[in-house]
């Protein structure tokens, strides 16, 4: 069974961290970043990054000791001490409801923001709820098949979902006035630090790799692809800022709500077949947002399916129910000011979901397994 | 239990493509809107006039076998009046068939009148429609708006794409700033710059670039003419402006032209750094601008050598760019007050500690010291040797 199910390549691996943790938070990034730190904005994608590399490592330093193993077998087996798996099981209760609590949440806002994208900025006339249920019969269809086809989307999604990323500097490249991006100066370093921790929220879906390290084929350079995942994402994210800043100036991407389409709107004589740009955009942009979303959702799903410990027949049925509430969830928020604002409540679930518990169950094995040792050691030194 | 889910994707896949376009809306069934004019309306003080200009598409020449014939005919003109620039809209969708649709509207006239009361309750509502394009092009009109819409120009069908030909060839050309409605609101938002539009003036069949309209804020607080206005374009853009014509001294009706082809311009800003006490006599800006370019035409023999005479042409090339750009830094800081120069962003990013955050920009580009320092470099004399 387990060696069936190791299947996720290095390089598949790369894009599910990337397409998870790059979704519709880039299109409100350069507005985000600079509400407090102003023509230094892009300072913050980089400490926010900066800050997403300990849970990461964390993470990795679990699969590390457990190969083969979702976070979802092994947590209890840190928890629990080895004679009464029952115990481990039970106190690992909280966790996993937490943490497929915030995956839920997290990708009922992702959803929410496209749909608020669309809606405002294309589809004038069309209910949300319409765009909505499109998105979400999509993502339920995925639901239904095995992980590695949630693996394969991603792999072939990934390079459909580049074009925008560098699209969007380059284009900005027209109409850009470098000043923008001086002084090179920081006003407080806790104002910065603060924006790096709101920033934080962008990178949220590399928690996702609690699951999928576990599924990755023996051999597989996991490290490798977390650093080059991270390092992409972070990168893309301070040139999307950084290209926000030089088009618009700071004070003007505080009037907007999704600066990165705006700057879409005005790229000029890009010398292509299109006029305007920016419906092209956004059609790219439903594949990122799909990966987003997809992968949120269907881990939960498949999360709680490895929890249960049951087949196919679970996820599919589970998913099925589930969407309903999701729905629900995702039009939770009334209006768009209510949007950013439960955004932002989820950003500090968030810290206790993804950085928090990934380290301190990290933290947890590392000082069981030192006790062990001196046990070890110990017993040695006894015996001999 | 595969045979189930193949049935259902089949649904679900019939289901995708039976339905059609929620917001779907034939071509036909809009009125586009290439232009609008805003204007006031004599005695309310409260209304604003708003001016369409739609073009009828069977009217156009090519469409119909006939060709077309007179232009007069092309564009429907209507005009309306509301509280607000989308109550005018509105009132306009009422006495319109089909849904108005502003998606492809190129130009905003915006008659001087109301740009001196200022704008931004009229840009407010641009801001917020997601189908205007930031490209627009935003227009001062000299005297009433809704005249730049009515030119027959015969030079073309529609009287909206003559002017947007107009402008585009002009920031091809370097003579007319591309300024459009997205540079418009960066520089009402941003701290350290001022705004400034292109000014026109129409007449009955022909519409004339006059230059830059200032703004300060959101109003319009006078205008600069052509001759300093490519004098903006040398030392903001480094773009390179219309050919500099200027009498020869000793002659009784000599004239030299001079054609710039290549601009290179940079700020030196001066200050020092770290010296609090320093008062803003420390720091100044230099633009050091040099022009490149050609001869075309000199109507007076000068009798002299080819060398010589390139090196007095330099000298009196120099001394004219160096009056109009000091004619532009005088009329912007004491007249206008306003920072079209983009100066402040400039100062800014470079002199952030010791200048920007002492002073209030707004208050201090009066009496910031700017000059302009240009360098001439004649590279050609057209085909004539002298």
């Amino acid at each position: 069974m387990e060696t069936q199910r190791r299947f996720v390549s290095t390089w598949q691996l790369i894009t599910i961290l990337i397409s998870s943790m790059i979704g519709v938070g880039i299109l409100s990034l350069p507005r985000t970043v600079t509400t407090k730190l102003h023509e230094m904005g892009w300072v913050a994608p980089v400490i926010g990054g900066v800050i997403a590399i300990f849970p990461l490592m964390a993470i990795l330093y679990l699969s590390k000791e457990y190969p083969g193993l979702t976070f979802v077998e092994y947590s209890p087996r840190i928890l629990g001490k080895s004679g009464s798996p029952k115990l481990g099981r039970l106190l690992c209760y909280p966790w996993m409801f937490l943490f497929f609590s915030f995956q839920f949440l997290n990708a009922a806002m992702v959803a929410r923001g496209f749909g608020e994208v669309v809606v405002t900025a294309v589809l004038l006339e069309t209910p949300l709820e319409a765009t909505l249920i499109g998105l979400f019969l999509i993502v339920l269809f995925l639901c239904m098949h095995e992980i590695d086809v949630l693996v394969r989307v991603n792999e072939l999604l990934f390079p459909i979902m580049l074009i925008p990323i560098f699209l969007v500097p380059y284009v900005s490249l027209t109409a850009a006035d470098w000043n923008n991006l001086l002084p090179i100066h920081i006003e407080s370093w806790s104002d910065a630090l603060k924006a790096g921790i709101n920033t934080f929220s962008l990178y949220t879906g590399y928690e996702l790799l609690l699951v999928y390290y576990g599924l990755v084929i023996p051999g597989a350079k996991i490290g490798l692809a977390t650093w080059f995942g991270l390092v992409f994402t972070i990168v893309s994210y301070a040139l999307t800022a950084v290209a926000g800043i030089v088009v618009f100036g700071y004070e003007e991407l505080q009037l907007m709500i999704w600066p990165t389409l705006e700057m879409v709107k005005t790229a000029q004589r890009t010398g292509w077949f299109l006029e305007r740009l920016e419906s092209a955009f956004l059609a790219i942009w439903v594949a990122s947002v799909f990966t987003t979303l997809g992968n949120m959702y269907y881990t939960t799903i498949y999360g709680l399916r490895l929890w249960f410990g049951k087949g196919i027949r679970f996820q599919r049925i589970t998913a099925l129910v589930l969407i309903i509430p999701f729905f629900y969830v995702t039009l939770l928020p009334q209006n768009i000011v209510q949007f950013f604002a439960y955004a932002q409540y989820l950003t500090h679930f968030g810290y206790v979901v993804s950085i928090g518990l990934p380290i301190l169950l990290a933290l947890i094995h590392w000082l069981r397994k030192q006790n062990v040792e001196v046990q070890e050691a110990d017993s040695k030194k006894g015996g001999t | 239990m595969a045979k189930n889910l193949f049935r259902i994707a089949i649904l679900v896949t019939c289901f995708a493509l039976l339905t059609g376009c929620w917001d779907r809306r034939e071509l036909e069934e809009r009125t586009s809107v290439l232009a609008v004019a805003i204007d006031v309306v004599e005695g309310r003080e409260d209304l604003y006039k708003m001016t369409v200009q739609i073009p009828i598409a069977i009217k156009i020449a090519g469409s119909s076998g006939q060709g077309g014939g007179g232009n007069s005919n092309a564009v429907k003109i209507m005009s309306v009046t509301g509280r607000t620039v989308t109550d005018a809209a509105n009132n306009l969708q009422l006495r319109l068939n089909q849904k108005l649709f502003l998606g492809h509207t190129r130009v905003l006239a915006i008659s001087e009148e109301v740009a001196r009361r200022g704008i931004q309750d009229i840009m407010d509502g641009y801001r917020r429609e997601p189908q205007i394009r930031r490209l627009m092009w935003p227009i001062i009109v000299k005297g009433e708006a809704a005249s730049l819409l009515k030119i027959k120009p015969q030079l073309a069908q529609i009287p909206v794409v003559f002017l947007m030909d107009l402008i585009e060839n002009g920031s091809k050309m370097g003579t007319i700033p591309d300024q459009t409605l997205g540079d418009y609101f960066v520089q009402t938002s941003n701290k350290s710059m001022e705004p400034f539009l292109n000014y026109v003036q129409a007449s009955q069949t022909e519409v004339r670039w006059e230059g830059i309209a200032v703004f300060r804020g959101h109003k319009m607080v006078g205008a600069i003419n052509d001759i300093q206005s490519w004098s903006l374009l040398q030392l903001r853009n480094k773009q390179r402006g219309g050919d500099v014509i200027i009498p020869l001294p000793g002659t009784k009706n000599g004239y030299v032209t001079f054609r710039p082809h290549f601009v290179k311009t940079r700020l030196d800003l001066k200050g020092q750094h770290g010296l609090a006490s320093y008062e803003q006599h420390g720091h100044s800006a230099t633009y050091y601008c040099e022009l490149q370019g050609d001869i075309v035409e000199v109507t007076e023999n000068l009798k002299m050598k080819p060398e010589e005479f390139i090196k007095k042409m330099q000298a009196l090339i120099k001394k004219e760019m160096e009056a109009r750009s000091s004619k532009l830094f005088t009329q912007l800081q004491k007249d206008y007050s306003s920072d079209i120069l983009r100066l402040g962003l400039a100062l800014r990013g470079h002199h952030y500690r010791d200048y920007w955050k002492k002073h209030d920009w707004r208050k201090d580009f009066k009496n910031f010291p700017v000059k302009a320092v240009y360098t001439i470099k004649i590279r050609r004399l057209g085909m004539e040797m002298q």
